[in-house]
């Protein structure tokens, strides 16, 4: 998990590097967002249990039998 | 409008075609084959029903709106809040389809070559590569495909016509009037597959539609009418419903079968490495659909340099989709074709009726 919120990061830092030298800000707040919700969801994965997974929570959701 | 950096229909018609081909020899098959049992070879003559309409729809769309992408077609007819939930629908669906479709490549390569090795090793080298080579735009990934798509006819070729030889008529005969509402179930996967010609044209401005383009994608869907019904015949006819239902990727369990008789040893590995070249197309088509339609929702003016946080986005969620590959194929089954359905055939259609109530086509 840390190597990825580290690569997440350190990409994040080169990309709005390039982004705030072109003066790109709505690009910047829409990279940092998903940089955000993909940190999230990382620690969701490795902090949840091994057989939890998305495609079960959407299927629950619509009450499909899996 | 800079022709250069845009699609042609051609190229736009062919990379549909390498879209659906990994879908339609993993899914069609065996979604057809679990509803409609040996009448399943009739289910993708059937799909191709709504794939017709679909065609329609896009003519509309492009005439009514020439050079318009979906989001702005959408902001015309149902005004832009609507049309920004919308396109946040889209967006939400297709980050799912991309990590379905990232997990599945990964999983081919552990399941039928490298049974010991770390599923991530391999997506992490592909999202690099789709990575690189996607910012340059999808008119790269179009030329290229060109080629791949070659290759593509030619393994279908080759493979279909191996198996064929060895079908059994049983397995795929008799058929009643009692098999139409089977075949008819079994057609979802194959319909909610044509979706993808949608979903490409949503891209509306980078696709270069001249007089005529209703036409090639007619050929498309007379070309999609002869190739998955006999896909459908070669896997029934070999290995018979059964197997089919069972096995977790039929069409390799054929192959499997083919090269273990000795005459074509390794058949599977040139199998594999040809698939995925139309695994990389689809995923690079998906990750620059998102970065598309990111751009106009929040009317971006350089959405490229997005690329990398939606692929990073896409490794995580390709590991949290699922726990192993029967639930990924579960899901692929018994949700996905209902949302494509109703994402790319159902609200395009709605859209339609709406911007013609309100005059607008």
């Amino acid at each position: 998990m840390i190597i990825y919120i580290v690569v997440v990061v350190a990409i994040g830092i080169f990309e709005i590097y390039r982004m705030n030298k072109k003066d790109l800000k709505k690009e910047i707040a829409v990279y940092i967002s998903l940089s955000l919700l993909a940190i999230a969801l990382a620690i969701y994965y490795y902090n949840s249990s091994p057989d939890n997974s998305l495609s079960r929570i959407i299927m629950e959701f619509f009450n499909i039998e899996h | 409008m800079d022709n250069k950096r845009n699609l042609t229909m051609m190229q736009a018609c062919f990379l549909f075609l390498t879209v659906i081909y990994p879908g339609t020899m993993r899914l069609v098959p065996k979604y057809a084959t679990e509803s409609a049992n040996h009448a399943a070879w009739l289910s993708p003559i059937i799909g191709t029903i709504p794939m017709i309409i679909i065609v329609l729809v896009i003519k509309a769309y492009a005439e009514k709106f020439p050079n318009t992408n979906y989001t702005d077609v959408m902001c015309k007819i149902v005004g832009k809040p609507i049309a920004k939930l919308l396109t946040v629908f889209y967006i939400v669906w297709f980050a799912i389809l991309l990590s379905v479709l990232i997990r599945y490549f990964g999983e081919r390569l552990v399941i039928s070559v490298y049974a010991t090795s770390n599923i991530n090793i391999f997506i992490i080298i592909f999202i690099v590569i789709i990575g690189v080579l996607l910012r340059s735009g999808i008119t790269v990934i179009a030329r290229m495909n060109k080629i791949i798509y070659i290759l593509l006819v030619v393994q279908f070729t080759v493979i279909v016509g191996l198996l064929l030889v060895q079908v059994d008529v049983k397995n795929i005969t008799p058929i009643s009037t009692l098999d139409i509402l089977p075949a008819i179930k079994g057609s979802l996967s194959t319909a909610a597959l044509g979706v993808h010609l949608f979903y490409i044209f949503m891209l509306g401005n980078e696709i270069i539609t001249n007089k005529g383009f209703s036409k090639n994608m007619i050929y498309v869907v007379i070309f999609l009418l002869i190739v998955t019904p006999l896909l459908t015949i070669a896997l029934l006819g070999t290995l018979g419903s059964n197997t089919i239902i069972m096995s977790p990727l039929p069409l390799l369990t054929a192959i499997k079968n083919i090269s273990q008789e000795g005459k074509f040893s390794g058949l599977e590995s040139v199998f594999v490495s040809i698939w995925i070249l139309a695994d990389f197309v689809n995923i690079a088509t998906f990750s620059y659909l998102i970065v598309k339609l990111l751009k106009s929702l929040f009317n971006l003016k350089n959405a490229m340099l997005l690329l990398n946080a939606i692929l990073l986005l896409a490794f995580i969620l390709c590991q949290l989709i699922a726990t192993e590959v029967f639930e990924l194929q579960n899901f692929s089954m018994k949700l996905i074709p209902f949302v494509n359905i109703i994402l790319g055939f159902a609200f395009p259609i709605l859209l339609l009726g709406i911007a013609k109530l309100r005059k607008l086509v």
